[in-house]
């Protein structure tokens, strides 16, 4: 996923003027604006941009969560498999030592 | 051998626990981000540097914030892909052990030591020693290595070189391709020897009679007998390998090409007996594989096992038709909504090219626009999860098809032994006859008790002295028992209840860490944890209560026993997933401790999320995380509703083998998570689901 899907993913929600496809729109769309209303605007986008990176940030560390989860279950898939072998080399020692008394 | 033994394994695992170790030490997400981001912090940080002042500063403003997202992706797959390579690296190195495990690995090798410390043995006895206890002993090594020089060992005079057996004993025939086929031709064979040397022993006990003092003559005897005695042991050897083979599944197998069971003499130990399983590929192999690890001492062990088996794998194939039956469901009822969103798409598109180009809908046209965009972002998440979904539908399917092939070849072992069991039986007769014995005087016994060789023979379980009896003899209480050594056997049930007692100190150590007044104990029947109190008091009690709160939650089925005990039933684990408690040593648990990692973040004393301690560190896998993740989640709106994976998670940097169980987790929560955990587990404390 790239960083613009993620960055359109969580802004669509916030505000979907500030997506990534409508900004280029946003200077024809607002050719009349006065300027007290950009300054209404303004403080919009910048409450918009300060939502996104907290849900960005939000989102970060779940992610990392999830990654260190998956560092956890990858390495534990494989001691998983490492008891079995383990385990099965040790019956098959046992059944060896049963076969030869 | 048992220290060669532990050095063997302990350096095949030391480089995954380095690893887990290694991973264990590296930072949790929690550890690189000590200090709390509350929203306000994480605004002043992000608003101050590039607020925007002019229009133009949008743009600016968003690519900084893509190319930011861009940069911690990046690092993150590289993340991800470390952890890919490192699985990959423990993987190979695994199977290089595996590969080294095969002709010149220090197990086998230490076998073959074996085999040859224990011929030589044998060699040292003299038939007027322990002629019958030699017998067998000669018959069981000849199990692992049947070989002429096995057969005849200890009946021979280790320096008269010339008497040796011929390695290609011309008599041995090759009747089939299957080991039944050559063990019966080596049988065929070895009575042939026997009687052939019987019939001369009886032209020379004639000659005898008319000069019984003749030295040459009672030479000649001598030799015949022991040609006699040799052949004996030779049929005894192959009938062991037969009944060996018969409880392993391996008699009905081709003795073609593997280098066993060839009748070059250098037979290797049998497979699945004296030999590593293999690498569980084939059906068949699977199901040897797990009897080899249930080690059956008897047909009935056998079948038994192979009823085991047949049920495992039934059960997982009704599992997982649920499981197909349900992603059904859920990909119909994507596709279905996706088909509706197409649809609006199409008449917002078509809507759209009616009004481009027209002047004073610039605004309309605008906001069809971003309804198109929103749309297509809906279909392409709806898209993602379908394929994901249909992923795993298609892993299910083609599981429960190989589920089947290995039950159907878990069916057909069962039937094979009930052929193997009648072609046996005849051996038995004929070696009675070949010791010149009558049945009744043949008792195999092991530890004292007949050993059960032909029971469960026509759906009756009965021991050998029945069955011979059914061939016509009868049991005599006084005959000889011969005795096969228990020494060695595998204690199977003892490893059971090291594993268990080891869980149940997990969960002791665990009360007693965080200040529970609870005794931990293992029921009778070894089903469940009885946990008491160690004191009648209020907390004591209240403790109790606490933890039979988590227990629940965990989906323990705590009980409340009639004494005021707390019974925690760990037999489901047991009987499904064959999990006996925490899968390591001290060694491993202190690591998991030192790190403080699932535990300690759950413990009521902890505080934030009431999952309390006393389970074993595999329950609460998932769990820690999961409610972890819940308030940062939870305060993040999910962007697409059908999404189970949550906001734009790069599900494909997920995807692989791990990747698909972390899906387990994520996407399906009604399938198979592995060991101990179960829907229940994905709950946050918080009551949210975080996916």
């Amino acid at each position: 996923m790239s960083g613009r899907e993620i960055y359109d993913f969580i802004m669509q929600k916030i505000d979907h003027e500030l997506v990534s496809a409508n900004i280029p729109l946003l200077e024809e769309k607002y050719k009349n604006e006065t300027p007290a209303e950009w300054e209404v605007r303004k403080q919009r986008y910048n409450d918009a941009f300060a939502k996104f990176y907290e849900m960005y940030q939000a989102y970060l560390s779940d992610l990392d969560v999830r990654i260190h989860r998956y560092r956890k279950l990858a390495i534990k898939e494989v001691e998983a498999k490492t008891k079995i072998r383990e385990e099965d080399s040790l019956n098959t020692l046992a059944a060896s030592m049963f076969s030869l008394s | 051998m048992e220290k060669h033994t532990h050095q063997f394994l302990f350096s095949r695992v030391h480089g995954i626990r380095e690893q887990r170790l290694a991973f264990q030490q590296a930072p949790s997400p929690e550890a690189q981000n000590p200090e709390p981001q509350t929203p306000e912090k994480i605004a002043d940080s992000n608003r101050n540097p590039d607020s925007i002042d002019t229009p133009k500063n949008v743009a600016d403003r968003a690519q900084s914030a893509e190319k930011k997202a861009e940069e911690d992706m990046g690092s993150r797959k590289q993340a991800i892909e470390d952890v890919q390579q490192n699985v990959k690296n423990l993987e190979e190195q695994l199977r290089s052990v595996e590969g080294i495990e095969g002709e010149d690995s220090t197990t086998a090798a230490e076998l073959r030591d074996q085999i040859a410390s224990k011929r030589q043995d044998l060699k040292t006895l003299k038939p007027s020693e322990k002629p019958a206890t030699d017998a067998v002993e000669t018959g069981g090594g000849a199990v692992g290595d049947v070989t002429e020089g096995a057969a005849t060992g200890g009946l021979e005079d280790p320096n008269k070189a010339g008497e040796k057996p011929k390695p290609n004993a011309p008599e041995t025939k090759e009747a089939g391709n299957t080991h039944l086929d050559r063990l019966m031709g080596n049988f065929d064979s070895a009575v042939k020897e026997h009687d052939d040397a019987e019939a001369k022993a009886a032209e020379v006990r004639q000659k005898l009679k008319n000069d019984p003092k003749n030295p040459e003559l009672q030479k000649e005897l001598k030799q015949h007998e022991m040609e006699k005695i040799k052949a004996v042991m030779k049929a005894f050897a192959t009938f062991f390998e037969g009944l060996k083979r018969l409880f392993n599944g391996t008699l009905f197998e081709s003795s073609k090409g593997d280098g066993k069971g060839s009748e070059s003499g250098t037979q290797k130990p049998a497979e699945g007996v004296a030999n590593k399983p293999a690498a569980a590929t084939t059906p068949e192999q699977q199901v040897k594989n797990e009897l080899a690890k249930n080690n059956p001492k008897s047909a009935a062990e056998t079948q038994a096992a192979l009823g085991e088996i047949r049920e495992n794998a039934d059960n997982k194939i009704k599992e997982n038709t649920k499981s197909i039956e349900s992603l059904d469901k859920r990909i119909d009822g994507i596709k279905k909504e996706n088909d509706v969103l197409i649809g609006k798409k199409g008449e917002v598109e078509k809507e759209l090219n009616k009004l481009q180009g027209e002047e004073g809908k610039e605004d309309q046209i605008l906001e069809l626009k971003t309804e198109l965009d929103r749309l297509n972002t809906i279909i392409e998440a709806n898209q993602k999860a379908i394929k994901t979904l249909d992923d795993r539908r298609d892993a299910l399917t083609k599981e429960n098809k190989d589920l089947t092939a290995k039950r159907d070849a878990a069916e057909k072992m069962g039937e094979d032994m009930e052929k193997g069991m009648e072609k046996l039986l005849p051996m038995i007769q004929k070696l009675a006859e070949m010791l010149g014995l009558k049945l009744q005087d043949l008792n195999i016994g092991y530890n004292g008790q007949p050993i059960i060789v032909i029971n469960n023979f026509n759906g009756n379980n009965i021991p050998v002295a029945t069955a011979l009896e059914a061939m016509g003899a009868k049991q005599n209480p006084e005959t000889q028992t011969v005795e096969i050594s228990a020494e060695q056997a595998p204690q199977a049930s003892e490893k059971v209840s090291e594993r268990l007692e080891l869980w149940r100190q997990d969960i002791q150590d665990r009360m007693d860490r965080h200040g529970y007044d609870v005794v931990v104990a293992l029921n009778e029947d070894k089903t469940s944890f009885v946990l008491r109190t160690s004191a009648d008091t209020k907390d004591a009690m209240k403790d109790l209560k606490t933890v039979e709160g988590f227990a629940q939650k965990r989906g323990m089925q705590p009980a409340n026993m009639q004494d005021g005990g707390l019974a925690l039933n760990i037999d489901r684990y047991i009987q499904k997933e064959g999990y006996f408690g925490p899968a390591f040593s001290e060694e491993s648990l202190k690591i998991e401790q030192v790190q403080d990692d699932n535990f300690a973040a759950q413990s009521s004393e902890g505080g934030t999320n009431g999952l309390g301690p006393g389970y074993p560190e595999e329950l609460l896998e998932g769990t820690y995380e999961q409610g972890k993740a819940a308030p940062q989640v939870a305060s993040v709106e999910q962007p697409t509703r059908n999404s189970d994976l949550g906001p734009g998670y790069p599900e494909e940097v997920l995807e692989g083998t791990y990747g698909q169980a972390q899906k387990n987790v994520e996407v399906a929560q009604e399938d198979n998570l592995g060991p101990g955990y179960d829907a229940s587990m994905l709950e946050g404390t918080d009551g949210r689901k975080i996916s």
